[in-house]
């Protein structure tokens, strides 16, 4: 099963111009900001699920063991802190974005800064996962 | 095995600024593509990381238009998900609160 990992992930590297595993490795918070508007529902939706996404890597991470109680994978108390905060702020972004695209059937929507801002914290949730 | 699903998310990361100024369709497929590897990593941690990585694939697939039964199935995936993230803090931080 690791050599499959390791292969996904350098198969992964060779898409992205980087190219390289170390170089995949290295990239950080690189949502995609709005710069316009409006943003196309599509994307709105790819966001909500990469959200949704990380949520669902974060509930697996506060289930585990907390560190120092013996278990070598285990759950940082610092990282718990900094996540669940993050993951509420994201819902609430989430469910704006949701109502906006109920309430615009299959059009644009103009909350550009809510997208933003969940695009924002889904970055800070990948990074703070990213080598856990 | 979660990590490789982040290193893939911010891989996508780096995409969505393309699908916001209308990738062609060559490029979609890449990034489809790029996702797709995602699904059978997802699904050995669970449906609940999977089915999102799934409905990235559709909504690339799709017109662009985003039907109200896609939404109600947002609306309970994200039900599902809220309250085992609601379930987790709860556990997690009253273990963090005690000795």
């Amino acid at each position: 099963m690791r050599k499959l990992i390791l292969a996904g992930a350098c198969a992964l590297a060779f898409l992205v111009p980087l190219g390289g595993c170390a170089e995949v490795q290295k990239i950080e918070s690189l949502f995609s900001i709005a710069t316009g508007n409006v943003v196309p529902p599509q994307a709105v939706v790819v966001a909500i699920n990469a959200f949704d996404s990380i949520e669902a890597i974060a509930t697996d991470y506060l289930n585990l063991p907390r560190c120092g109680t013996g278990p070598t994978i285990c759950r940082d108390p610092a990282i718990t802190a900094k996540a669940i905060p993050l993951i509420r702020a994201g819902r609430a972004d989430r469910n704006g974005l949701k109502a906006a695209l109920r309430a615009n059937p299959g059009a644009s929507i103009s909350l550009v800064t809510v997208y933003n801002d969940l695009g924002n914290t889904t970055s800070a949730l990948s990074a703070l996962f990213a080598s856990k | 095995m979660s990590a490789i699903i982040v290193q893939i998310l911010q891989l996508l990361a780096t995409f969505l600024p393309r699908i916001i100024a209308g990738a062609s369709a060559a490029e979609v497929t890449n990034i489809i593509g790029i996702i797709e590897q995602a699904v059978p990593l997802a699904v050995d941690v669970g449906e609940a990381l999977a089915q999102p990585i799934r409905n990235m694939i559709t909504a690339l697939r799709s017109s662009g238009v985003v039907t109200p039964a896609q939404l109600d199935q947002l609306d309970t995936q994200e039900a599902a998900l809220d309250a085992a993230f609601d379930t987790a803090t709860a556990a997690a931080t009253a273990q963090d609160a005690g000795p």
